[in-house]
């Protein structure tokens, strides 16, 4: 941490209770590493509820998988990943005042997440056409087969979650405390 | 609420509708700790209301969030040249801790509350046991960041009273660096004890054993303050104004509430004290006794700063009695009714009584409690209303503080310093002399101080 003294000139960008541009970049940088902190606690949480509902229905997980698209899945993560790769790459540019490296990588990034968007749109559709739809939605038509035949000899119709469910497979819900 | 209702009749349909579904939205609990499948999920379709303040309380989360980001930052960049570390006030230390809590628990509440809202709209089963979810995991996600709220309510209060029972004791803080880290350890401590809030839930032995000691550990850094303040007022020179009787008041009534906490977080006795009084009366001398106190004292203290103005300190320390009497007079009562096995929550009290008149002295003491704490509010706040009306100007610095604010005049100018000033030790007295005819205190030396302005002089003699 460096306390210059407060120039006499204070230029537009810097806000008024900053005293150097180097202060607020610095409270700046610290500011978004925080933030990037409770993203972690918030998708941690999604996470950890994404893993109790998949221990206690192993069932749903088992059969939904057979209607998802592997080819397409597999790409969208290299895309994914390729994305990452050129932003980052972006923001080595913006570092070493590479003009024409930036905008390359920044069109890389932004054609990236067009073909994602694209692709998702497709999947998304297919399931949408097919009734695959959330919970309180959810209507399939079930005359076709499963998109994997490897799989085949997994059930064809839902499992339901009212009958399915399995208490104590977590290890905190086991109910042997009480009298 | 009710009362709004008609002031809203001229308003376009689509508005009175989304505002009477806030209002039947708050008019129960927002965050229901204790889930049943029949009030979280609803069984006719989504509840709007529900929703509604289910993201009421997602956007509040985030402004919570971005309050502690700010005040890490601003501690860790924005101290003013010459302030390390240890010479912060630990009423900063605690606000500090205060911020780390802010920061790590408040995400998961706002993903607990998504996922209820997902619940209700699109019918999941995440949490309702009918939908196929898991009630056990809202629990375990709802304590996650209830737990540490808590501590939320409580740290910034214990740095009030590290601030004032230093000043008022005219003493040096004892034991700077214990208070300041036993602030992060509660801050950091605290994320491992929510368990204790769910032993009759359905958990494991190991697991609530494993909480039970945690527990009990966590209330080794709280421990660690008082035994620094009563130090510190230890062979101090004690003056009894309004902020230090609301400090020594949280010292007793925190003292009791976190004791009777161990009983809490013993097992055996929880499992019989579960959803009784005895729930209410420690929560209440830890959160009313403790944080509300301490908010109390804080405010008196910083009063004069604030407005510019003094109040009655005869006037602040009745309404500081009255409701020491009134607060041990509602809630005391209550340790006993709750050992009796009083639920904690009741709606019939006629029969209640019918069945057991030997409760009513006590649910009769807690009433009249009730009421004498009210009057007690009351008196302190026409005290504070009076002063802005009546009341003599504040000097810069009434009680003779040696933390920065008390260096600039009362209320703070715009842009509070002239000057960057002075930073010295917060807790170093020796300097400040009373001056009878400013009504305030001076540094030694100062004469010319009297006018009231800002004393920027270096205090190192």
């Amino acid at each position: 941490m460096s306390h210059a003294e407060p120039l006499a000139w204070h230029p537009p960008h810097l806000a008024h209770h900053f005293d150097t541009p180097r202060q607020q970049f610095a409270a700046g940088k610290l500011g978004m590493w925080v933030f990037v902190l409770t993203e972690v606690l918030f998708f941690g949480g999604l996470f950890c509820a994404y893993a109790v509902y998949r221990a206690n229905h192993p069932e749903i997980f088992i059969y939904a998988h057979q209607y998802l698209d592997k080819s397409l899945g597999a790409i969208n993560t290299a895309v994914l990943i390729l994305s990452s790769l050129t932003m980052a790459w972006a923001v080595r540019c913006a570092q070493l005042s590479q003009r024409g490296g930036l905008v390359l990588c920044l069109v890389l990034t932004l054609a990236c997440a067009a073909v994602f968007l694209g692709i998702k749109y497709v999947e998304y559709r297919h399931k949408w056409e097919e009734g695959l739809k959330w919970a309180g939605a959810y209507a399939p038509k079930l005359a076709r087969e499963p998109l994997s035949t490897r799989d085949a000899s997994l059930p064809v119709s839902p499992p339901s979650t009212a009958t399915g469910r399995r208490r104590g497979t977590w290890g905190f819900s086991s109910a042997s405390t009480l009298p | 609420m009710r009362a709004a209702t008609p002031a809203l009749r001229s308003s376009p349909a689509c508005l009175r509708r989304v505002s009477v579904g806030l209002t039947r939205a708050l008019s129960k609990p927002i965050v229901q700790h204790r889930p049943k499948a029949a009030t979280t999920a609803g069984t006719t379709g989504t509840d709007t209301s529900i929703v509604l303040a289910v993201l009421g309380a997602f956007i509040l989360g985030f402004s919570s969030i971005a309050t502690g980001v700010n005040f890490i930052v601003t501690t860790h960049t924005l101290r003013p040249p010459g302030m390390g570390w240890f010479k912060m006030p630990l009423f900063a230390w605690g606000l500090y801790a205060t911020a780390i809590i802010q920061v790590l628990a408040t995400p998961v509440l706002g993903i607990t509350l998504l996922l209820l809202a997902g619940e209700k709209v699109l019918r999941l089963g995440i949490f309702d046991p009918a939908l196929g979810g898991d009630p056990i995991l809202f629990q375990h996600f709802f304590w996650f960041y209830s737990h540490p709220a808590v501590y939320i309510m409580i740290l910034p209060g214990m740095g009030v009273i590290s601030e004032v029972i230093s000043v008022f004791s005219r003493k040096h803080i004892f034991g700077y660096r214990f208070i300041a880290f036993s602030s992060v350890a509660i801050a950091l401590w605290g994320f491992l004890v929510w368990g204790h809030h769910m032993f009759v839930s359905g958990m494991t032995p190991l697991a609530a054993t494993i909480f039970s000691a945690l527990t009990f550990s966590v209330a080794i850094p709280s421990v660690i303050k008082v035994f620094n303040w009563l130090a510190t007022m230890y062979k101090g020179s004690i003056g009894l104004a309004t902020p230090m009787c609301y400090a020594l008041m949280f010292l007793f009534l925190f003292g009791i509430g976190g004791l009777s906490g161990l009983f809490l977080g013993t097992l055996a006795v929880d499992v019989h004290v579960t959803d009784t009084y005895f729930v209410v009366a420690h929560f209440h001398y830890v959160m009313f006794g403790g944080a509300l106190v301490a908010l109390l004292a804080g405010l008196h203290y910083w009063w004069p700063k604030i407005t510019g103005r003094m109040y009655n300190d005869r006037l602040g320390q009745l309404a500081a009695l009255l409701l020491f009497v009134g607060f041990n007079l509602t809630f005391f009562p209550q340790f006993v009714l709750g050992t009796r096995g009083m639920p904690r929550r009741y709606y019939d009290y006629t029969k209640l009584l019918e069945r057991h008149p030997e409760s009513s002295t006590l649910h009769l003491l807690s009433t009249v409690g009730a009421f004498v704490t009210a009057a007690a509010l009351v008196l302190a706040l026409i005290c504070l209303v009076h002063s802005l009306l009546r009341g003599r100007r504040a000097p810069a610095n009434p009680w003779g503080g040696a933390t920065l604010e008390w260096q600039c005049s009362s209320p703070p100018p715009h842009d509070n310093f002239p000057t960057p000033p002075q930073v010295g030790d917060p807790y170093d007295f020796s300097g400040l002399e009373y001056d009878p005819v400013l009504g305030g205190f001076v540094r030694r030396g100062q004469g010319g101080d009297r006018l009231g302005g800002p004393s920027l002089v270096p205090s190192s003699p």
